[in-house]
C-alpha cells in the first residue's frame, strides 16, 4: 500500500513521528559551531579581510621615494583605489604596471591623467608631470573583472616590486 | 555559465545560513524579521545579477533556482540522511505534558512562545492543558491538547 514510503513508528508518547534526536544533538553542536563561523567572518570583514575598507584592507609596499598602498584583499566587481605618493624629488614620475595586473583588474579612473601611456617588456608604463614640493599622489580606480589570486609587477620610478592580491567572488 | 554559477552558489549559501540559523527565526517572526527578509532578498538579487539586467540572464537564473529545487527534492527522496540534513527533523519539545528542557534550550524555544501557539492553535490557557508540543520542520510550533475526562 505504501510502497516505499517511509512511515514513522508511534512512540510511547502517542507521537507519530522520528525525531532523530541523536542526529539533532549533532546538529545543535554544528549549528553553534557555525555561529561562532559568522562572528569570525564578521570579525574579519572588520578587519578589512574581506576587502572594502578596515584596517588589514590596504597593504603598503615602500620603494625609495615612493609609496604604494594597493588593496591586500578586493572584491569581484566592486571598485577599489591604488594610490601612489612621490616623496622623491624629480618633475617626472613613472609608474609601470605588470600585465598580469590586467588578467584581473579593469582600469576606471585615473588621476591625474598620464602625459604619457606607453607598452612595456609584460607591462604598461605611465608617465606624470610633476611640479611644486613633494608628496605628489596618483590615483587609480580598478575595479577586478574576475576572482582568484593575483601577483604583477609594480615599478615606481624604476624600482620594482611584487604584489599580490586576493579578490574574492 | 556565470548566471548558473551564481544561482547554483547563492542557493547552496542561502540553504546553508538558513539551516544554521535555526528554526527559530522561522517560529517566532516578528515584523522586524520582515524587514530583515526583504533586506537579505535585496542583498541576495544583487549578488545574483551582478551587472547583468537582461531578460535572459533574469530568464536563466529563475530556470536554475528551480532546477536545483527539483533536483533538490529528489535526492531527499531518495536518501533520507540527505532529507535529515537538508530539512532537519521536528523537535518533541513537551511529551506527555513533561517539558524537555534541553531541546527547548538548544532550540532556542521559550516557554512564552509554546504558550502562545497553545493559544492561537488550540485556545488553551494553561501549560497544563498542553500534552504534547512540537517544533516542526517548518519553524511552527504543533499543540496537542490534553484530553478531557
Amino acid at each position: 500500500m505504501t510502497g516505499n514510503l517511509r512511515i514513522p513508528a508511534i512512540r510511547a508518547d502517542g507521537l507519530q513521528l522520528e525525531e532523530h534526536r541523536d542526529f539533532q544533538e549533532r546538529y545543535w553542536r554544528v549549528q553553534r559551531l557555525a555561529w561562532l563561523g559568522y562572528g569570525l567572518a564578521m570579525t574579519f570583514a572588520l578587519l578589512g579581510l574581506t576587502g572594502s575598507g578596515g584596517a588589514l584592507h590596504m597593504q603598503e609596499i615602500r620603494f625609495p621615494g615612493a609609496v604604494a598602498e594597493i588593496p591586500r584583499v578586493a572584491r569581484w566587481e566592486a571598485w577599489d583605489e591604488i594610490r601612489m605618493t612621490f616623496t622623491g624629488p624629480g618633475d617626472e614620475h613613472r609608474l609601470r604596471i605588470g600585465t598580469d595586473f590586467f588578467d584581473l583588474f579593469e582600469i576606471g579612473r585615473i588621476q591625474p591623467d598620464p602625459v604619457e601611456s606607453s607598452l612595456g617588456s609584460h607591462s604598461h608604463v605611465m608617465s606624470f608631470t610633476a611640479e611644486g614640493t613633494t608628496p605628489h599622489e596618483v590615483r587609480i580606480s580598478t575595479r577586478p573583472m574576475h576572482f582568484g589570486w593575483t601577483r604583477f609587477e609594480l615599478g615606481l620610478d624604476g624600482e620594482n616590486r611584487s604584489v599580490r592580491i586576493l579578490v574574492l567572488p | 555559465m556565470d548566471s548558473v554559477v551564481r544561482g547554483v552558489t547563492i542557493y547552496a549559501i542561502l540553504l546553508l545560513i538558513t539551516r544554521l540559523s535555526g528554526r527559530r527565526t522561522l517560529a517566532q517572526s516578528t515584523p522586524f524579521d520582515f524587514v530583515l527578509l526583504l533586506i537579505i532578498a535585496e542583498t541576495t538579487q544583487q549578488a545574483l545579477l551582478g551587472d547583468d539586467f537582461s531578460l535572459i540572464n533574469a530568464l536563466i537564473l529563475i530556470l536554475t533556482l528551480f532546477s536545483v529545487d527539483i533536483l533538490l527534492s529528489y535526492v531527499k527522496r531518495n536518501s533520507h540522511r540527505v532529507a535529515l540534513w537538508l530539512d532537519g527533523a521536528p523537535t518533541v519539545l513537551i511529551s506527555g505534558g513533561n517539558i524537555d528542557e534541553r531541546a527547548m534550550r538548544r532550540a532556542r524555544i521559550g516557554i512564552g512562545d509554546v504558550l502562545e501557539a497553545a493559544r492561537q492553535q488550540q485556545g488553551l490557557k494553561h501549560l497544563d492543558d498542553i500534552e504534547a508540543a512540537v517544533l516542526e520542520i517548518s519553524g511552527g510550533i504543533s499543540i496537542i491538547p490534553k484530553r478531557g475526562d
